[in-house]
């Protein structure tokens, strides 16, 4: 019995084809998944307390941010010309979807500033070398057209 | 170690012959998608994004999103779900609409798409491979750019 069993394992390992056996799982929970929610946790940390170094720092190099009713910023320097805190939000974040494809992950999320501002957002972020992961797609909005009719 | 061997030899045996008794007939399976298989099918799903709304087509429209959607337009709430995205996109309003995607990444069954459409509007959505094998608009977003000066 012991012996059929192994007999099928050895089959069944030579008929997987290997590309299917490559292809990436995508996970929905998991340490990597922690490891997303720690970065954009920190990413609202940073916008609550103002701490710009900190904000900047969440983003990859090659970032695309796109705010609404402005021109992308491509590349942290112009998201820095563009973007920098210039003081505490009274941000808060709610992720409604985490998953990681490999070596990239997104996220589908809420998020409000005070009772002013309420919108959405969708995020690619990329594994760094050293296993963290930073912002590298960064697309917001907001529920309601703001006071200039956008 | 000599009976451990021995029943290795069996066991590559065995499975060698399973793999030669397969009909000779029998078609070989489709080879999967590559990665470049994946990217054309997601360009060719604007193709069809497009000519929904060059066709005013609801149905078309419907055919390139998932049923599980989130669709998050700039200036209103988000929209969930293929039931409540044709109650707000029926009719389709005819125009013709212009994509360009700047950037494809696929891993799996998920992808992402970046572009433009209508000349600086941007665009990012989340592509998945339905279970018929075909790619669709799971997640997007997108913001309208300023006027140019």
């Amino acid at each position: 019995m012991r012996f059929h069993s192994a007999a099928a394992i050895a089959v069944a390992i030579l008929l997987i084809s290997p590309p299917e056996a490559a292809r990436a799982a995508q996970q929905t929970s998991g340490a990597d998944v922690d490891a997303v929610i720690a970065a954009m946790d920190a990413t609202g940390d940073a916008l609550r307390a103002g701490d710009n170094e900190a904000f900047l720092s969440m983003y990859t190099q090659d970032v695309f941010f796109m705010p609404p009713d402005s021109a992308p910023a491509e590349g942290k320097d112009a998201m820095a010309a563009t973007n920098s805190l210039e003081g505490p939000l009274a941000w808060t974040e709610d992720y409604e979807e985490v998953m990681v494809h490999g070596d990239w992950a997104h996220v589908v999320g809420a998020w409000t500033v005070g009772d002013q501002m309420a919108g959405k957002a969708i995020y690619i972020l990329a594994r760094q070398g050293d296993g963290s992961w930073k912002i590298a797609r960064e697309f917001w909005n907001t529920d309601a057209a703001s006071e200039d009719g956008q | 170690m000599r009976r451990y061997t021995h029943t290795i030899a069996l066991l590559l045996s065995l499975a060698m012959a399973a793999t030669a008794c397969a009909p000779a007939d029998s078609p070989a399976p489709d080879p999967l998608p590559t990665v470049e298989d994946d990217r054309a099918a997601i360009d060719a799903l604007m193709d069809g994004l497009e000519a929904a709304y060059t066709n005013g087509d609801i149905e078309q429209l419907m055919s390139v999103y998932t049923e599980d959607l989130i669709y998050m337009g700039a200036s209103s709430p988000a929209v969930r779900g293929a039931a409540d995205f044709r109650l707000a996109n029926d009719p389709v309003g005819a125009y013709n609409l212009v994509m360009q995607n700047d950037e494809v990444k696929v891993s799996g069954d998920w992808g992402y798409a970046r572009g433009t459409y209508d000349g600086n509007d941007q665009y990012l959505m989340l592509v998945r491979r339905d279970a018929d094998g075909e790619w669709r608009i799971a997640r997007e977003i997108w913001n309208v750019a300023p006027d140019e000066e």
